[in-house]
């Protein structure tokens, strides 16, 4: 057993009682800690973990943290200051909870697991990939809250649902979130959720958001991450698609320590379309990292994965895409493009694409690119009358900005191009 | 240099890469005319334009280019850009992301606020960029388009004199307006060209052929051979140059 392991088991032991009482889960936590016994921590030599940063959960006492601090908004971006919140781990609100007479239901797990706990578990760890990574069932071991979103067969909510998920804390505590959004046939929801962090946090974060898309459903799922101190998080979304279902994911990292995102999506029937896009800026020492599994289980799907980095200073970026295209996939369109930009010289970005195809009859494409700011286009915009700074500055946005293509939100669109370009008129100094 | 002179070149060396293209320009524009250089490929036509411009890939290892008096090589490209040169360039760039609109109005601004204007109104601009527009014929195509991306050649080389018109430089430099257009297009260009004519701006037009020039009248016309002027005279040097080739130059 690895030294991550036996410490989160011991952790665990220490705080089940709370956590239980917290969410009580049962013999869930139980199995979970069979199973993460067994897989284990993620090591560093293991393929898909190559790249992130496991050094500092190695070497630190975690705690878990029983009292909550108080939260303050004023550094947040307007949009979501008056939004739920997740305060390390837990609701803000003892009971935030809201079922509409559509039957609708926004709230948190914990409110969920007391309003309708027969549908939480029908869908509780159903597309968690507990024997996966040993990080899947600790998630589930040491998990206090999360975003319950509910939506009945043909609803369509039409106001976006806001969430933010806040860390602070200097203590190095763990929180563990579950989110889980369920859309019905033919209903669909679009949630957005800010995911920030105070400049003395050093907590480690886990959330995990379960997606369960319905056939000709739709989940449009937009985070946006803002982790300042020395904040660990490794965030993970899974999803599972019926027919002729759309799943779209986006994922903003303006500011990070250690951040590791993870996308595993699943078509369990034909004609679902996947969108997944993804935008880190990473300066100083900064890490960022995607992971993304698309299961091409079924014939007819599409996925599209967007992703793009802005690298400066000593960051570090890297990207994995693993697509596999099963047997009987055929039909399948698979497109996967990682662009990165790459500012100075120490900063370091890996793009690794992953095509596993067993079926013939399909369309796959993936495109790497690393480059610096195009000089021609610089000296145009100059010779326009363009400064140089707000000439790098265009350019670095409109390149951020393409991963934002397949948002349709135009407000939320427009906030975070706005947030990424004064992001970028720091970075770009 | 006299009162009425827009640009002076003297004795401008320029090279890249170690490598000497420009061999001693000597050249006054004044304004109100529009001046030629013509020139085989190679010849240094190009380099002359972008050093006016100030691409940083050229160094320039001698001389002035002194524009109403004072000397833009010690100008950033954007700073000569506002003080009214303007190069319509060879190849345009794509900028994919940047939107054909988006760009238009930042540079618009970016002049209104060098000479201590309020921001264009949002409807003025849009009056402006559509009237301009329209007279190019590429209304439609600048909607929803990032800048050159997916133009075509002649509607790169109708952008560039739709930013003119709206930018009113004082001295243009018109790089090889005429390469990979037909004639329909040659004739709109050049027709946003000789509107602009005014007697207090002027243009240098760098080209290799002679049709060009049939649409947009020099004054005064330059050969351009290995880095150096050969020869100057009226309009009918380029009727000669077509006779008789670049060959009698060299």
């Amino acid at each position: 057993m690895n030294r991550s392991t036996d410490k989160f088991l011991t952790l665990f032991q220490e705080a089940e009682a709370h956590l239980e009482q917290l969410l009580p889960l049962g013999q869930r936590r139980l199995k979970a800690r069979a199973t993460f016994e067994h897989v284990g921590f993620p090591m560093q030599k293991m393929e898909k973990w190559r790249n992130s940063h496991l050094r500092t959960i190695r070497e630190t006492d975690w705690v878990f943290e029983r009292t909550q601090p108080a939260v303050d908004k004023t550094q947040w971006p307007e949009r979501f200051r008056h939004a739920p919140v997740f305060v390390n781990g837990v609701a803000e609100s003892d009971d935030f909870w809201e079922e509409r007479t559509d039957g609708v239901q926004i709230g948190s797990l914990r409110a969920a697991l007391k309003h309708t706990p027969q549908r939480v578990f029908d869908h509780f760890n159903k597309n968690n990939k507990e024997d996966l990574f040993g990080t899947f069932a600790l998630n589930t071991l040491l998990v206090t809250d999360g975003l319950w979103v509910y939506v009945p067969k043909g609803i369509r909510v039409e106001t976006p649902v806001l969430a933010v998920q806040y860390s602070s804390g200097k203590h190095h505590a763990v929180n563990h979130l579950r989110h889980i959004l369920v859309v019905e046939e033919a209903a669909s929801v679009d949630v957005q959720m800010l995911q920030i962090s105070t400049p003395d946090d050093n907590h480690f974060i886990q959330d995990i958001t379960e997606c369960f898309v319905a056939d000709r459903g739709i989940i449009r799922r937009h985070v946006l991450q803002q982790f300042q101190g020395e904040t660990i998080c490794f965030s993970t979304a899974f999803s599972t698609q019926g027919e002729a279902s759309e799943y779209h994911s986006n994922v903003t990292t303006l500011s990070s320590h250690n951040t590791r995102n993870e996308q595993h999506t699943r078509f369990d029937k034909p004609d679902g379309v996947a969108r997944l896009g993804g935008l880190y800026l990473a300066a100083e020492k900064e890490r960022v990292e995607h992971q993304v599994f698309i299961d091409h289980a079924v014939p007819d799907c599409e996925s599209h994965e967007k992703f793009a980095g802005v690298l400066s200073g000593h960051a570090q970026g890297a990207f994995t895409g693993h697509i596999l295209v099963r047997e009987d996939a055929q039909k399948t369109n698979a497109f996967q493009a990682s662009n990165n930009m790459v500012l100075s010289d120490d900063a370091r970005v890996r793009s690794l694409p992953f095509l596993e195809i067993y079926a013939d009859d399909v369309k796959c494409s993936h495109g790497a690119t690393v480059g610096k700011l195009d000089d021609e286009a610089l000296f145009y915009l100059r010779s326009r009358g363009i400064g140089a700074e707000e000439a790098k500055r265009i350019l670095l946005t409109s390149f951020a900005a393409a991963t934002l293509e397949d948002v349709e939100d135009e407000n939320y669109k427009q906030f975070v191009v706005d947030e990424i370009q004064s992001k970028l008129a720091a970075v770009s100094q | 240099m006299s009162n009425n002179t827009l640009l002076e070149i003297k004795d401008l060396h320029a090279e890249v890469e170690g490598k000497k293209i420009l061999k001693g320009i000597n050249l006054s524009i004044p304004a109100g005319s529009v001046h030629a250089i013509m020139g085989p490929n190679g010849a240094g036509k190009s380099t002359l334009g972008s050093v006016i411009a100030g691409k940083e890939e050229f160094e320039v290892t001698h001389g002035e280019v002194l524009y109403k008096g004072r000397n833009i090589l010690e100008m950033d490209p954007e700073e000569r850009a506002l003080e009214g040169v303007f190069m319509s360039f060879q190849n345009p760039v794509e900028i994919p992301g940047v939107s054909m609109p988006n760009f238009l109005r930042t540079i618009i601004n970016a002049h209104r606020e060098h000479r201590g204007e309020e921001p264009i109104a949002p409807a003025e601009f849009l009056r402006l960029m559509k009237e301009k527009a329209a007279f190019l014929g590429i209304e439609k195509m600048i909607r929803g388009r990032s800048v050159n991306e997916g133009f075509s050649g002649g509607e790169k080389k109708k952008n560039e004199m739709l930013q003119m018109m709206l930018l009113e430089p004082q001295f243009v430099v018109l790089d090889e307006l005429d390469s990979g257009l037909d004639i329909d297009a040659i004739r709109k260009v050049s027709e946003a060209v000789n509107q602009m004519r005014s007697p207090d701006n002027a243009f240098l037009a760098i080209t290799h052929y002679q049709r060009l020039l049939d649409y947009i009248v020099p004054d005064v016309i330059h050969i351009l051979v290995d880095g150096r002027i050969v020869k100057s005279g009226d309009k009918n040097l380029a009727l000669e140059l077509e006779k008789d080739g670049y060959e009698m130059m060299l």
